[in-house]
């Protein structure tokens, strides 16, 4: 159940001194999503990614990558 | 496992609005105790006014609240119910279902003794068997999907 992209989340979360809850907020999205995001376990939708790197000031592509 | 997300202060207001609405409803239900009218004999008697009203209401209700409680899921939350809607609930059918045929075969009694053993409550067991079924394939779903994800 891993996803075929690798994320920037965790470390762009960090960055911030952010808790997964803090971001959860953030996103509008509950912590257990960040988790599995964070993990790779989940992928988000379009509209949610579009939303993490508006959050971050950072294109998508350098958050997600194939 | 709390998956549901910051709900908007709207959507927050209108379920507190449905809520005090549910609790005018119990007391018209409780309190308009006259016979229906215009009930089809067919039917039997008439339940009161009240009763009607509270189950009418109360079918509104649940459908208001589940609509503004599945906008309050995110994505993942959404996608876990979705999930487990399918595959859960249809293994939980498929395997409640051969388990409930099974048991008749072998000569097991699906009612309780005290039960009349009527056609009528027949069907109703195997609905039942058949609910409870899905209910647990989907529960059980619903955890694996958020236990795959930790």
């Amino acid at each position: 159940m891993t996803s075929e992209f690798v994320n920037r989340l965790k470390v762009c979360r960090t960055e911030r001194n952010w808790t997964q809850a803090d971001l959860a907020e953030q996103l509008g999205v509950s912590r257990q999503t960040v988790q599995a995001l964070e993990k790779g376990r989940y992928d988000p939708s379009l509209p949610l990614a579009f939303r993490i790197a508006r959050l971050f000031g950072r294109p998508i592509a350098t958050i997600f990558v194939q | 496992m709390n998956t549901a997300t910051t709900t908007t202060a709207a959507d927050r207001k209108t379920m507190n609005d449905l809520a005090v609405g549910l609790g005018a409803l119990t007391v018209v239900g409780v309190s308009a105790t006259a016979a229906t009218p215009f009930w089809p004999s067919a039917w039997g008697q008439a339940p009161s006014i009240g009763v009607v009203v509270l189950a009418a209401g109360l079918a509104v209700f649940l459908a208001l609240h589940t609509l503004y409680w599945w906008r309050s899921l995110d994505e993942a939350a959404k996608e876990a119910h979705k999930w487990a809607w399918w595959w859960g609930g249809n293994l939980g059918f498929i395997v409640g279902g051969a388990a409930v045929v099974i048991a008749a075969l072998n000569g097991v009694h699906l009612l309780p003794a005290r039960v009349p053993h009527t056609d009528a409550a027949l069907i109703a067991a195997g609905l039942i068997a058949a609910l409870a079924a899905q209910a647990v394939g989907y529960t059980l779903a619903w955890c694996v999907w958020w236990m795959a994800r930790r």
